[in-house]
């Protein structure tokens, strides 16, 4: 018996299960044979992200602002279970399925198109860092733009 | 002049260490267990759709909120470059984001009874209380959805990064992904908190 084993096989239960746990699945664990050279990937990879939850938030202000391109939407996420639904007691996920369509769309474009540009090239430091934080900000302070119908905003 | 042979030390005996070692973890997996059994006050709920679809939702929402502030959490070391916390990482970042997939999953369903036109809470929160919709309910339902494509980026690179994140010419790669898991602990965290606030103010 190797002295790693015998030290393994006098841990706590717990500790051996949860140290099982952090290495499951092995294949995740250990990681890629081969890295890539350059940063590209990654940052095509970090920022198509980012830039999938922006495109949601100006989906969602078209959608407030044009009724039509909101039933256009809608009709895009009508794969999503519940998307559309008359029983008026379970209700309908309505418009954010096709909502998430876009997102979903837009990030694996964006994703593809990007891993294709950047796939040989070093992407600097600041460009994915400005990327990240710009698209992240914007989306979250979308949230709450002055185009949402905010009043009366009290409770009555 | 007699000499008296000491007694042998009885090793069936725990040591005080071991006592509190047991002590510490059990109390930690105590601690843990009892946070993760929050939603279940659910089940008390009168309204029939929050017994199972808010206690369904809840469960899926909190597991996705400690297993992504856990994950945030390694960001630290992995910025400092402690390679021992890599393996981890990568296994964590994609559980993450599969959690985070069923929060959301459950969410879509959960969202269908809170816009149902028979007594729905987002019609009533309109009427009464507009700020808990248009502030929490709003960011709420969008914030959420960025965790999945943050997390699923992470492993991704996490994953074919592998060991080699850590060498200098990684470093853009290495700052990227932590910025990315800090984002993706701050929506899973802003998620958990908006989604409780509203639940409390109207159910299902």
């Amino acid at each position: 018996m190797t002295a790693h084993n015998r030290k393994t096989k006098l841990l706590p239960m717990y500790v051996r299960f949860w140290n099982q746990i952090k290495q499951f699945p092995g294949g995740l664990a250990t990681g890629a044979d081969a890295s890539p050279p350059v940063s590209g990937p990654a940052a095509a990879a970090l920022v198509s992200a980012a830039f999938s939850c922006f495109a949601l938030m100006v989906n969602q202000h078209l959608c407030s602002m044009f009724d039509r391109w909101n039933e256009i939407v809608w009709s895009m996420g009508d794969w999503i279970p519940g998307s559309k639904n008359p029983d008026p007691i379970h209700g309908e996920i309505g418009s954010y399925s096709g909502k998430e369509t876009v997102m979903l769309i837009s990030w694996l474009v964006s994703w593809l198109v990007l891993s294709q540009l950047w796939k040989r090239k070093n992407i600097r430091l600041s460009t994915i860092f400005t990327c990240l934080f710009m698209f992240i900000t914007a989306a979250t302070v979308m949230n709450w733009h002055p185009l949402f119908p905010y009043l009366p905003l009290m409770p009555k | 002049m007699t000499s008296r042979t000491p007694e042998p030390l009885d090793v069936s005996t725990p040591r005080p260490i071991d006592i509190a070692t047991i002590c510490v973890y059990g109390l930690s997996i105590l601690s843990a267990g009892l946070f993760l059994f929050l939603p279940l006050v659910n089940v008390l709920s009168p309204s029939p759709w929050q017994r199972y679809m808010g206690t369904i939702h809840g469960f899926a929402a909190l597991l996705s909120a400690v297993v992504v502030a856990y994950l945030g959490h390694l960001a630290f070391p992995l910025l400092r470059g402690v390679p021992k916390i890599l393996p981890q990482m990568r296994t964590l970042a994609f559980w993450a984001a599969l959690v985070s997939f069923l929060a959301i999953a459950s969410g879509n369903w959960v969202y269908m009874r809170y816009r149902a036109p028979a007594n729905g809470a987002r019609a009533w929160l309109r009427e009464n209380t507009p700020l808990v919709h248009y502030l929490f309910m709003e960011y709420h339902e969008f914030t959420v959805l960025f965790t999945l494509p943050l997390g699923v980026a992470c492993t991704w690179v996490l994953w074919q990064y592998g060991d080699s994140i850590l060498e200098k010419r990684h470093r853009p790669v290495l700052v990227g992904t932590c910025l990315a898991l800090m984002a993706m602990m701050f929506f899973g965290m802003g998620g958990l908190v908006s989604g409780l606030n509203v639940a409390r103010i109207h159910s299902l």
